[in-house]
C-alpha cells in the first residue's frame, strides 16, 4: 500500500513538473504603446493574432496610456522598477534617455529595414544619434478633412490656394455651416495646425537643424519670418471658430464632424479609421491645406508607427521576430488601420485618400519631420504645444495676442527649458 | 541626581503609555501603511533633488548640490505654477467650506428626507478625480454652453482655474457638509434657547454661538482642502494644454517622468512639500488659537 502510494506521489510530482515545464514554454510579449485609435488597436490585435497562430506558445499583452499626459511616466515607471515591456511604441529621437540606458535594440543592421529601401527622412525618423533603433511601419501626415457631401450639396470646391480658403470659409459662414470643429483641449492640434507651414518653409530654406539650434538657444523664434507665418496661417483659419473649439477633446470633435456638425476638420492620419468607425457611411475627403497662393504646400510626414525592441528584457529574439513578421504583415495592418505605409505599398481595400497619401509620399514631393537634424524633445515639445494653444486660444476668444508677442512667449518659454536642463 | 532622573522618567514614561499606549497601538496599522507608500520613498527620494539625474531609470548621475534648487527658485515656469496652485486652493477653500457649511445648516437635523439628501449631495465625493473632470467637461460643453452661449471655462486662461475649482468644490463640498453636519449635532441647543430669550436674532446666534462652537470642524475643514488643494494634480492633467492651469504638482510630474529631469523634478517636489508642511502648520496654528480663545 505504501509503495502504491509513493508511487501515485513520484506521478503527480512528475506530471506537475512537465505542467511547469510547459508553462515555461509560454512566451508573453509585453507591447507598451499610445495608439488611441480603435482601428490602429484593432490592427495590432490583428498582427498578434497571426502571429499567436504561427507561434502558438508566444502570447501578447498590450499597454495602451495617452502619449500626451501618461505615456512615457508609465513606461519610466514600469522599466524602473524592473518591468520590462519588449516592443516599446516610440520614435527613438524623442526618448534618447531609452537609447543612452542601453535598452533599445540597434537596428543599423537590420536586414529587413535595409530591405524596405526606404528614405533618408523615414530613417531619420526612426533613429538617433545616426543609428537606427525602430521598426518605421507607417507615416502620420495632417491637413484638411472634409464632408463631401456638404461640399457637393453647396457646390463648393477643394481650394488650392490660401486665398481660395479663405473665400470657401467665408462662404460656408454665409451658408449658416461651420467651416470647422476643432478640439484644441487635445495639445497636439495646436502643433499640427503650425507644422505645415514651418516644416515646408523651414526645409525649403535648408534650416533643418532648426530644432537643433532653438533647443541650445543658437537661434530665436522671433527672428524666423516662417514661424510668423506660420502663426497668421493658423489665424486665418481659426477666425470663424465654434464656440467649443478649446474645450473639445479629438473624440469630442470627431462626434460633432462624423455627424455633419461642420464641414471641415484639421486632423491627422491616425484618425482616418476612427472617423469610419463613427459612421461608416460618412464620405471623407481630404486636401492638403494651403500655405500660400503659389502652391508652396508639401505634404509633411512622420513615421507615425515606430517600434522599438528592449533588449534588456527577456525574449528579445521573440520580440525581434515578432517586429519583423509585422513589417513582412504591412498591408494587412494597413488595411485595417487605414494608415499608409512606409514603403508606398498600397491595396484596394485602403481608402482613395489613404493610397493617394501613400503615393505622394511616394513622389518625394513632402516635407519630412527625419529630415530635420535633431527633433525637439519633449520638454521643448511641451512649451511649444503650450503656447501655441495660447496663441490659438488668443485667436479664437479675441485675446488679442499678436504674432510676434506669440512668438517672444515661445523664446521665454525655451529659455526657461534651458535653463532646467 | 541621578537616581532621582531616572525614577522619574520612568514614572512618566509609564503614565504615557498608560495614556497614550491604546491610542498608539491603534494607529500603529495606518502609519505602517503611510510609512511604506508615502514617508519612506519620500525620505528615500530627497537625495535625487541634489543630483543632475535625468530619466528615473538612469544608472549614471552627478551630485550638483544646491543648484537644482536655486534653478527653480528663479525659474518662471516653476513660480508661474505656484500662482495657479495658490489660485485653485483659495477658490476651492473657500468655495468647499461655504457651500459645505451652507449645506450642513440647511439640513443638519435628522429627518428621512435629509438623510436621503445628505447621501445624494456626499455621493459626488465617491467619483474618482478625473472622473469628475471628464463628466464636467460635458456639463460644461454641451449642458451649459447651449444655455448661457458662452464657451467652456476649461479653455479660456481666464477662467480655466475658477473652472476646475468649480470641480473640485462640487466633489468635496460633500465631505465638509458632513464634518459640519457633525459639529453642528454636538453644539447644546440650550445655547440656542438661552439666545432666543435674549432676543438674538439669526444672524447674532450664527456668528456668536455656531461659528465659535464649529472651530474645530472649521480647522479640520480648512486644513484637509488646503493640503488637497496644493497638492492638486487630477484636474491640472485633464487640461494639460492650458499654460493658465498648470500647478506644481503636475509640473513636478512632467519633470520628473514626462521630460526625463529627475534631479530638478524630485527638487521640485520637495519645495512643494515644505511649502505645504509649512503652511498647513501656520493654518492649524492660527484656527487652533480661535478655538483655545473660546
Amino acid at each position: 500500500m505504501k509503495k502504491l502510494l509513493s508511487l501515485l506521489l513520484a506521478a503527480a510530482m512528475l506530471l506537475s513538473l512537465s505542467s511547469l515545464a510547459f508553462a515555461e514554454d509560454e512566451i508573453n510579449i509585453k507591447v507598451f504603446h499610445y495608439m488611441a485609435q480603435d482601428a490602429k488597436q484593432a490592427g495590432l490585435s490583428a498582427i498578434e493574432d497571426a502571429y499567436t497562430a504561427l507561434h502558438p506558445n508566444v502570447k501578447f499583452t498590450n499597454v495602451y496610456y495617452n502619449q500626451g499626459t501618461d505615456y512615457f511616466p508609465q513606461l519610466s515607471t514600469a522599466l524602473s522598477s524592473g518591468e520590462q515591456p519588449n516592443v516599446i511604441m516610440g520614435n527613438p529621437g524623442l526618448y534618447p534617455d531609452l537609447v543612452e540606458e542601453g535598452y533599445i535594440m540597434d537596428l543599423t543592421d537590420n536586414q529587413m529595414i535595409k530591405d524596405m529601401n526606404l528614405p533618408a527622412g523615414d530613417l531619420g525618423d526612426v533613429s538617433a544619434n545616426g543609428r537606427i533603433y525602430g521598426f518605421p511601419i507607417d507615416f502620420k501626415t495632417w491637413g484638411v478633412f472634409y464632408n463631401t457631401k456638404i461640399f457637393a450639396d453647396n457646390g463648393l470646391e477643394v481650394p488650392k490656394t490660401l486665398t481660395e480658403l479663405n473665400e470657401l470659409q467665408d462662404k460656408l459662414v454665409s451658408l449658416g455651416i461651420d467651416p470647422y470643429v476643432h478640439s484644441f483641449n487635445d495639445a497636439v492640434y495646436g502643433d499640427i495646425e503650425w507644422r505645415n507651414t514651418f516644416w515646408t518653409r523651414a526645409i525649403a530654406a535648408g534650416d533643418t537643424d532648426i530644432f537643433e539650434r532653438l533647443m541650445n538657444g543658437d537661434a530665436k523664434w522671433v527672428d524666423l519670418p516662417y514661424a510668423a507665418e506660420a502663426l497668421n496661417n493658423i489665424a486665418l483659419r481659426l477666425k470663424n471658430a465654434r464656440a467649443d473649439a478649446m474645450s473639445n477633446t479629438q473624440d469630442m470633435a470627431l462626434e460633432v464632424f462624423c455627424s455633419g456638425g461642420a464641414a471641415m476638420r484639421y486632423d491627422g492620419s491616425w484618425n482616418i479609421g476612427s472617423m469610419l468607425n463613427k459612421n461608416p457611411q460618412f464620405e471623407i475627403g481630404y486636401f492638403l491645406v494651403p500655405i500660400d497662393d503659389e502652391g508652396s504646400a508639401k505634404l509633411n510626414v512622420q513615421v507615425d508607427q515606430s517600434f522599438m525592441v528592449n533588449q534588456q528584457a527577456e525574449h528579445a529574439d521573440v520580440a525581434l521576430d515578432f517586429m519583423e513578421y509585422w513589417l513582412s504583415q504591412g498591408v494587412a495592418w494597413s488595411e485595417i488601420s487605414q494608415m499608409p505605409l512606409n514603403t508606398g505599398v498600397v491595396s484596394d481595400k485602403l481608402l482613395p485618400m489613404v493610397r493617394t497619401l501613400a503615393e505622394i509620399k511616394k513622389s518625394g514631393d513632402i516635407a519630412h519631420y527625419g529630415n530635420f537634424t535633431k527633433p525637439l524633445t519633449s520638454a521643448y515639445t511641451t512649451a511649444l504645444r503650450t503656447e501655441l494653444t495660447s496663441f490659438v486660444e488668443s485667436c479664437i476668444t479675441g485675446g488679442g495676442m499678436t504674432v510676434e508677442q506669440a512668438l517672444a512667449n515661445l523664446d521665454a518659454a525655451f529659455a526657461d527649458v534651458r535653463a532646467l536642463n | 541626581m541621578t537616581v532621582i532622573n531616572t525614577g522619574r522618567k520612568r514614572r512618566l514614561t509609564t503614565y504615557f503609555l498608560r495614556e497614550h499606549g491604546g491610542n498608539l497601538l491603534f494607529m500603529l496599522p495606518a502609519f505602517a501603511l503611510f510609512a511604506f507608500v508615502e514617508l519612506i520613498p519620500f525620505l528615500q527620494s530627497i537625495p535625487i533633488s541634489f543630483t543632475d539625474k535625468k530619466a528615473i531609470f538612469a544608472k549614471a548621475w552627478n551630485y550638483v548640490g544646491f543648484s537644482n534648487y536655486a534653478k527653480l527658485i528663479t525659474n518662471r515656469t516653476f513660480q508661474d505654477t505656484f500662482l495657479h496652485t495658490a489660485h485653485f486652493t483659495l477658490i476651492y477653500i473657500l468655495g468647499a467650506n461655504l457651500m459645505g457649511l451652507m449645506l450642513a445648516l440647511m439640513i443638519w437635523r435628522g429627518s428621512r428626507l435629509n438623510n436621503l439628501v445628505r447621501t445624494l449631495l456626499f455621493m459626488p465625493f465617491t467619483v474618482s478625480l478625473v472622473a469628475s473632470t471628464k463628466v464636467w467637461s460635458y456639463v460644461y460643453t454641451d449642458v451649459l454652453m447651449p444655455i448661457t452661449g458662452q464657451p467652456s471655462p476649461l479653455g479660456l486662461t481666464s477662467q480655466v482655474i475658477p473652472g476646475l475649482a468649480v470641480i473640485a468644490i462640487w466633489r468635496d463640498m460633500g465631505y465638509c457638509m458632513l464634518i459640519y453636519i457633525a459639529g453642528l449635532q454636538s453644539i447644546p441647543l440650550e445655547y440656542y434657547e438661552a439666545a432666543s430669550v435674549e432676543g438674538a436674532s439669526w444672524w447674532t446666534k450664527f456668528f456668536r454661538i455656531t461659528v465659535p462652537m464649529l472651530m474645530p470642524a472649521i480647522t479640520s475643514n480648512v486644513t484637509l482642502i488646503l493640503a488637497w488643494g496644493l497638492r492638486c494634480f487630477d484636474y491640472s492633467q485633464m487640461v494639460i494644454t492650458m499654460k493658465a492651469a498648470k500647478t506644481t504638482a503636475v509640473f513636478v510630474y512632467e519633470y520628473i517622468f514626462g521630460n526625463s529631469r529627475a534631479g530638478i523634478g524630485q527638487a521640485a517636489a520637495i519645495i512643494l512639500t515644505l511649502v505645504l508642511v509649512v503652511l498647513t502648520n501656520v493654518i492649524t496654528v492660527i484656527l487652533r488659537r480661535r478655538e483655545v480663545e473660546l
